[in-house]
């Protein structure tokens, strides 16, 4: 156990050190920060910062805060908060996950462009993706098997749906979990049958369209305001206060510069 | 505004509750502080941070519970006891059994002896329900396990197993093995058998007259809560269907000596209404009751005083029908509650369980007459009855109570693998009394004595079932003291 500890914290110490030795900095995590918004920040900064080099991975909330916790990652990228799990898991490896909110995001439920349907009432959404409801018809629209698309396990969106929306309830067995948001919409925008969530970035997709829940349509208003009840902020989580690339590529973010790469792309500006 | 830190720390205050709890409830209060201005979003998400981090080193935040708990609810008892028993078997009568048997005998125990339960009720979302309780001893009917074999540890079994539906106020259904869902006394029921199957029970005070009608304010607009009438009446039925044992369906038959009870699994149906009705500061209760099995093979039945299947006797669950009959009047003497109750049980099938399933009725001679049948029943081993007093309760600090009660049970008139295991060690054919005190020295603590002391009914049974065999009534007298000591936890 103890000399676990001590290779673990060896290789952490050896990647820490290769980062600030490379100037590159390792970022991973959320697919809906890291698929669009993160590498146009990155490309941005890399612009007008010299030798600095991004990897960026985005394969799921879990993914980036379990890479701060190991040490693989300066920068986790996060769509939901930190469990109490993880929490614990980095406290006992000594890293003190700090969270910093680096946009603002609301999750829009999608349908297939072909459905009559406007809007959905969240009662209706969490009987949906519970698979409580299973035909359209049983929620006002044209008779046909529902077909509910969601988000893999390892992301974020994927548990703040659950617990946003479907009272913390598990997800219809019937539902089809994809890598991403980009997935979602796609297959989405293919079923006239389909249902799936997506950030609000990626809600543009050909051949779907948003609904509105209990009346109120997801855009920058109301969900700063957060009158649309799925609204939440996003994250890059760090081990403590960042130093380094890390710091600047933060500060870069929250600068007016950042942010207005984050309403850009579709996210809602902190500011 | 304030710099961070001293935000921390006038949030932490702010949120001057348990820590444990803090993590789990601060979300509303952190957000409405943003709301109001006092944090910005960043500085709320540190706190929250802070707040999460502390969490997760208490003892709490390391548990993880599923999401679908509702509510969980961990609970137990430890009960430590003294028991002292004497037993003076049957002596049989001239003309019944050898010489020897009717020698007066007796067996004296004295045993250390304790109990543990261990609960774990949950509720689900949707209104349903369920619980585990693992608990001491094997036997149906008892939790206690003797201190004995040197320092040998000792076996714990699932006592309890259940999950259950309650979509409203008056419905609610029950499946697994849970605790006795009938309003009973010892005389029929000992209170640790929690029986095995499905109960249901539909409260029509609440179903059709709970007062769940919608009133309005004044001007007519406004919807306030439902007017919850106190009723001076209650009317709830309840009923079980439980699984008491199980054959092999293709077990085949021995028509020398059985039937095909051997190849049947046995039901124990109950149904009962329980109808109450309170009067000023007296309440009556009544709960008339029938009970029947369907007619199996019973076999491994571990309770103190069992009843199987053996090559004399198939069909342990035979002619068992039973009408029942428990009640109870409450009021105050004094400032103490007190509880004159009774119980009455009936099996209309009496007859036929004494002599075809017990062995009481010997062939005389049938070369000569082939109905030439020893008939050996009496109209009492049909009845049983229970009647007693109970005054005070036990529930806080300096809580005591008492009670004497007096019972009669024949022997054909209730199941032996049912009825109460401390009086006369659960046997049959029996009259006698049991007293019993209890006081709570805290909340939690509680000490008590009870003493129980039994004779036999019918001094003429002997032969059969009665006194070889299974043994149900072999028991001449029977003493029992008990002195308790039990922490709830």
């Amino acid at each position: 156990m103890k000399l676990n500890h001590i290779l673990t914290t060896a290789v952490a110490f050896a990647l820490t050190a290769s980062f600030a030795h490379a100037g590159k900095l390792v970022i991973k995590g959320s697919d809906t920060l890291g698929a669009k918004l993160v590498p146009q920040l990155a490309e941005t900064f890399k612009a007008a910062s010299s030798g600095t080099t991004f990897e960026i991975a985005a394969e799921g909330s879990t993914t980036g805060i379990a890479a701060i916790i190991d040490g693989t990652a300066q920068i986790g990228m996060a769509s939901r908060r930190a469990k109490p799990t993880e929490v614990s898991a980095a406290a006992a490896k000594g890293v003190n996950l700090k969270p910093t909110i680096v946009a603002w995001d609301g999750i829009a439920v999608i349908v297939n462009d072909a459905n009559t349907l406007k809007g959905l009432t969240k009662k209706q959404v969490e009987q949906i993706f519970t698979g409580d409801v299973t035909d359209w018809s049983a929620v006002g629209g044209a008779p046909g098997k529902i077909s509910v698309y969601t988000r893999n396990t390892s992301s974020g969106t994927y548990s703040e749906f659950k617990e946003m929306a479907m009272k913390k309830r598990d997800y219809a067995g019937s539902s089809q979990k994809m890598a991403g948001n980009e997935q979602i919409a796609a297959e989405v925008g293919k079923n006239k049958n389909g249902i799936g969530y997506v950030g609000l970035a990626y809600d543009k997709a050909n051949g779907i369209k948003v609904m509105t829940l209990d009346g109120i349509a997801p855009n920058a208003g109301t969900v700063r305001s957060k009158s649309y009840s799925l609204s939440r902020p996003t994250f890059y989580y760090t081990n403590g206060e960042p130093a380094g690339e890390a710091k600047s590529f933060l500060d870069f973010t929250l600068s007016p510069k950042g942010q207005a790469i984050v309403a850009q792309v579709g996210f809602v500006a902190i500011k | 505004m304030l710099n961070p830190t001293s935000l921390r720390i006038a949030v932490a205050l702010a949120l001057a509750t348990p820590l444990a709890a803090v993590a789990q409830d601060n979300g509303a209060l952190i957000d409405k502080l943003v709301k109001k201005g006092i944090l910005t979003s960043q500085e709320a998400e540190e706190v929250r941070a802070d707040l999460t981090r502390d969490y997760t080193i208490t003892s709490a935040g390391k548990i993880q519970l599923s999401n679908s708990l509702t509510e969980l609810k961990l609970s137990g008892d430890i009960r430590l006891r003294y028991q002292y028993d004497n037993k003076d078997y049957q002596v049989d009568p001239v003309g019944v059994g050898t010489d020897s048997d009717r020698s007066p005998s007796g067996a004296q125990r004295s045993r250390w002896r304790f109990r543990l339960r261990l609960n774990a009720d949950f509720k689900l979302a949707e209104n349903f329900y369920g619980g585990v309780e693992l608990g001491t001893n094997l036997a149906s009917d008892s939790g206690n396990q003797t201190y004995e074999n040197g320092f040998n540890k000792y076996p714990i079994y699932i006592s309890k197993a259940f999950m259950g539906w309650n979509p409203n106020d008056w419905l609610n259904i029950t499946a697994g093995k849970f605790s006795n869902p009938f309003y009973t006394t010892d005389l029929v029921w000992d209170p640790d058998i929690n029986p095995n199957g499905v109960t249901e029970s539909i409260a029509f005070h609440k179903m059709y007259f709970g007062g769940s009608e919608t009133s309005y304010s004044k001007d007519g607009k406004t919807a306030s809560a439902p007017i919850k009438e106190e009723r001076p009446w209650e009317l709830t039925l309840v009923a079980g269907q439980f699984i008491f044992d199980d054959n092999l369906e293709g077990g085949g038959r021995d028509n020398a000596t059985r039937d095909n009870d051997t190849t049947s699994d046995v039901y124990l149906f109950e149904t009962q209404l329980i109808a109450s009705y309170k009067m000023g500061g007296v309440k009556a209760t009544l709960a008339p009751a029938w009970m029947t099995y369907t007619s199996g093979s019973v076999s491994g039945a571990e309770n103190e005083n069992s009843f199987n299947d053996s090559p004399l006797v198939s069909g342990a669950s035979r002619d068992l029908n039973l009408i029942l009959v428990p009640g109870d009047v409450s009021f105050k003497l004094g400032e103490l509650k007190t509880k004159v109750y009774w119980d009455f049980a009936y099996n209309i099938e009496g007859r036929k369980r004494v002599e075809n399933i017990y062995r009481l009725a010997s062939v005389g001679n049938p070369a000569v007459d082939p109905d030439d049948l020893v008939k050996n029943h009496s109209n009492r081993d049909d009845f049983a009855f229970l009647i007693g007093v109970q005054v005070g309760e036990n529930k806080k600090k300096g809580d005591w109570s008492a009670l004497a009660n007096w019972r009669q049970t024949g022997i054909g008139a209730v199941d032996p693998n049912l009825n109460d295991s401390d009086f006369a060690a659960g046997e049959l054919n029996t009259k006698g009394f049991k007293l019993g005190m209890a006081y709570n020295f805290t909340d939690f603590c509680i000490g008590g004595v009870t003493y129980l002391h039994a004779w036999n009914l019918r001094r003429d049974l002997a032969g059969g079932e009665a006194t070889d065999g299974n043994g149900v009534a072999d028991s001449n007298a029977v003493q029992v003291l008990q002195v308790d000591l039990s922490m709830k936890f």
